[in-house]
């Protein structure tokens, strides 16, 4: 596929796209891009730029330097085309307290003007919402389904989420991610990001790793994992001496625990292998990284390593 | 989820929403505003309205005949500006419809203002920072639209406000009309109320824009400021160069000459008011289709000093949340004071040109040395001035009912803090915030009064007795904070403060019964800067302060805590 023909394929598109709040940081030069029909998962830890990125591209605020768009149409000037065919959840809302939650949401259905009573319904019976609450005695969890039943009411072609399902319980979580598999089924595109990594690990088609307001890695999910390193623990019968392994270009991480070595490869394992033959090579076990991993790896975390 | 079932109740949404949703309801942003706004719309007009009522059968009952009622222009014809106080020039006295006008038309739009202050700041700037406005302004309505249809909705809600008042108007002249130019004709009632409701649309547009660039909380300020200076500049202006000089910048001052009521009309510089505001709304407007939505300017943030932020305990840390608010409301408050204390001299050359004065203000205020500098404290900031304590009162109030309307104290009593301590120490910061801005208002209003030849200490005792004022609504406000109501403390402080003032400022002109106006505690606070006390009044505001929060602090540790 050539990179034009992939830009036409992009609904989100993003280029040297900055934001900075004063002399802070939001954004820093991010290149993206989001396909038509996938799931993509947007990752990164608190204050990263996540909810900058996704606030940008609804223009509710404005680049610094760099554009976006979406759906080609420039976030900034074609702003009321684009939002007829998004539908968004904030990371942190709070509506109408004196509404009910059926109150919230036929007023937004109102503002879109093409939401099917019957979709909405079944979205509140799937997430087993009770719509007849007054929005301020919601709990948080039932907070966020309304902010879901809104978001996605109208069947938007693009869907952008910040945080889906924070606050849920993880039968709902379950129900969420289904909802977005379905939507994708149909055609639609999903922008999301989320803090449960295992859940897109299991869901998004491709991730952007966004670290301190820039993007640190963008792929498919099996493609980071095969560039990514493995988890390797090796049994000997004798001590190995400090510094045998280090010395191989591809091994990191190395703990050594009496007979028990484990370490970080980013690579085959052949020469690891010939390194510790000398040590009596008693047992070895790989671990394939998940996207955990990865995305720990990335902030400079190992979870297989103690602390 | 109904019983039978388990399953969620249906939600019913039609392909477009109908007319009445989109006017009233949720079809649109203009019919959400309206739908929000309606009960208060319907209460103002209906106690502006019964306000006029209430003037016109006093008004009926005192002076019913022609000879009483030139008697009555003749005693207000000799009164000096300052004596006639806030109420402005008494322009045709023997009409039922003049007296009205005079005694209501000049305070009813600064205290219906407020709603506008407060609706208006909120309006876009509230609803950015509880987030819902990023949903909205994510829909295909547009920004403009949306900003467009909150003023609209706004401003069909004061029309709606004053039509009611308008139409009760014009009732109390059929009513209680004794002569015949008593008839109050509807159109004369409607072009009065048009005129103080763009008088508080005016207010409203300042706020609105402010608090898109500043924040709500210092937007609804500076609305606040220029609605009451606008206001006190007028009327006064004629007590010192330096207030006359800044009349010019008034919008009371440009649209003094329309009284329907009274029978005098002048249009243009109503019209004039209403294209300004709407310059300012189209402003605003603007404003908000190109900042970022939540975005607050820096300058907001630096300009009030403050204390510290505290953490040592939770009296600390509420005080210096309070502490910017309460310089900003002492700085105001004690301009104010400066102004009025400055033109004492002018006073005093006025009275000399006015022979027999001394003896007719001597009948109405007994006791009071009008010559001293200190007098005119009392006659023209007193009274008003203690209004803006209670209300600043009642904004720390609120900032205490925060704590828990914001689930803040969720996190705060889980640990070994007692409720009765939280209670006992935020709510002492709150009387706090009202002694730093008397303080701060005290200290810029004694050098001024000195320098005319006053009493420093009279009016640093003044300003004391002021700052107890203000703690007895905050008393008032914990207790309802403590008896379970956080949302509406800061409401019932606030109308409290203001229904004082209105008892106390308009009670004897519409007859009210003595036991009644005796409720208002403005009517109990002596002569402050003239160092005359009323202790009766300063235990009754004690007990008030003192007793709310014992009682607050008591019916606090027994209830559930509300979110």
């Amino acid at each position: 596929m050539t990179a034009s023909e992939q830009a036409g394929r992009a609904v989100i598109r993003t280029e040297r796209l900055t934001k900075m709040y004063g002399a802070n940081r939001g954004v820093l030069e991010l290149d993206l891009s989001v396909d038509d029909g996938e799931i993509f998962g947007f990752l990164g830890p608190n204050g990263a730029g996540k909810t900058t990125t996704m606030r940008i591209l609804l223009d509710l605020i404005r680049p610094t330097s760099g554009r976006a768009e979406v759906f080609g149409m420039d976030t900034t000037r074609d702003a009321r085309a684009i939002h007829r065919r998004v539908g968004y959840l904030p990371g942190e809302f709070d509506l109408y307290e004196r509404l009910s939650g059926a109150d919230t949401i036929r007023y937004f259905a109102n503002l879109r003007r093409s939401v099917e009573e019957r979709y909405v319904n079944e979205l509140v019976e799937r997430l087993e919402l009770d719509p007849s609450r007054r929005f301020g005695e919601y709990s948080k969890g039932n907070k966020q389904k309304v902010g879901l039943v809104v978001a996605l009411q109208h069947r938007p072609d693009l869907l952008i989420l910040d945080e889906p399902t924070a606050g849920l319980d993880p039968l709902v979580q379950h129900t969420v991610f289904e909802l977005l598999r379905e939507a994708t089924a149909e055609g639609r595109t999903v922008f999301l990001s989320s803090h449960i990594i295992a859940e897109v690990d299991r869901t998004c088609d491709r991730v952007a790793i966004i670290r301190e307001g820039r993007l640190v890695q963008v792929d498919r999910i099996e493609a980071i994992r095969t560039l990514a390193f493995q988890h390797v623990s090796l049994t000997l019968s004798r001590p190995i001496e400090d510094g045998v392994l280090e010395a191989l270009p591809t091994v990191s991480h190395v703990t050594i625990e009496g007979p028990l070595v484990t370490m970080r490869v980013n690579g085959p394992l052949g020469p690891v292998v010939e390194a510790v033959a000398p040590y009596g090579l008693i047992d070895v076990v790989s671990h394939e990284p998940n996207l955990e991993d990865v995305f720990l790896a990335h902030y400079g975390r190992d979870p297989h390593v103690r602390a | 989820m109904t019983a039978e079932t388990g399953r969620p109740a249906a939600i019913s949404i039609g392909r477009e929403p109908r007319l009445v949703a989109r006017l009233v309801g949720f079809g649109s942003v203009f019919g959400k505003t309206t739908r929000d706004g309606a009960l208060v719309a319907l209460a103002l007009g209906v106690v502006a309205g019964a306000l006029m009522l209430a003037g016109a059968g006093a008004m009926a009952a005192e002076w019913p005949d022609l000879p009483s009622r030139l008697a009555l222009i003749a005693s207000f014809d000799v009164l000096p500006p300052v004596l006639r106080g806030l109420l402005g020039d008494p322009i045709g006295l023997d009409r039922l419809g003049g007296f009205l006008s005079w005694r209501f038309g000049n305070i009813a739009p600064v205290l219906l203002g407020i709603w506008s202050v407060i609706a208006m700041s909120g309006a876009l700037a509230g609803e950015a920072k509880r987030g819902s406005l990023d949903l909205v302004a994510s829909t295909p309505v547009g920004r403009r639209t949306i900003a467009v249809q909150k003023v609209l909705g706004h401003a069909a809600l004061v029309g709606v406000a004053m039509v009611i008042a308008a139409v009760l108007t014009s009732l109390a002249g059929a009513v209680f009309g004794t002569l015949p130019g008593d008839g109050i004709p509807l159109a004369n009632g409607l072009g009065a109320w048009a005129l103080i409701g763009i008088l508080m649309l005016a207010a409203g547009s300042v706020a609105f824009v402010a608090a898109l660039v500043l924040g709500r909380t210092r937007g609804a300020a500076l609305g606040a400021a220029v609605l009451f200076g606008a206001y006190l500049v007028t009327s006064y202006s004629s007590l010192a160069p330096s207030l006359e000089t800044l009349e010019p910048l008034s919008w009371f001052a440009w649209t003094a000459g329309h009284r329907p009521l009274a029978g005098i009309w002048d249009w243009p510089p109503v019209i004039a008011l209403a294209a300004l505001a709407g310059a300012i709304y189209g402003l605003g407007v603007i404003v908000f289709e190109r900042r970022d939505i939540g975005a607050v300017a820096g300058a907001g943030r630096r300009s009030l000093p403050s204390l510290p932020a505290g953490s040592a305990n939770p009296f600390v840390r509420q005080l210096a949340d309070h502490a910017a608010d309460a310089i900003g409301w002492g700085v105001g408050i004690g301009a104010y004071g400066v102004l009025v204390a400055s033109s004492a001299d002018a006073f005093v050359e006025m009275l000399d040109q006015m022979p027999g004065i001394d003896n007719m203000i001597g009948r109405i205020y007994p006791g009071l040395d009008i010559r001293d500098p200190s007098a005119i404290l009392e006659l023209a900031f007193v009274g008003f001035g203690s209004l803006l304590v209670g209300l600043a009162g009642a904004g720390f109030v609120a900032g205490v009912a925060s704590d828990e309307n914001g689930r803040r104290l969720d996190f705060v009593l889980s640990t070994q803090l007692t409720r009765a301590r939280w209670f006992a120490a935020t709510g002492v910061a709150a009387f706090a915030g009202v002694g730093l801005t008397t303080l701060v208002a005290g200290a810029l209003i004694a050098p001024a009064v000195s320098a005319v030849g006053g009493s420093a200490v009279d009016s640093v005792l003044g300003s004391l007795v002021l700052a107890l004022y203000g703690c007895a609504f905050v008393g008032i406000g914990l207790a309802v904070i403590g008896l379970g109501r956080p949302r509406l403390a800061a409401i019932v402080a606030g109308a409290v403060s203001i229904a004082s003032y209105l008892l106390g400022t308009l009670g004897n002109a519409l007859r009210l019964p003595e036991w009644l106006i005796d409720l208002s505690i403005s009517e109990h606070v002596g002569r402050p800067m003239s160092g005359v006390f009323d202790p009766g009044g300063l235990a009754v505001m004690t007990v008030l302060a003192g007793g709310g929060l014992l009682l607050g602090a008591w019916a606090f540790a027994r209830r559930d805590l509300r979110g």
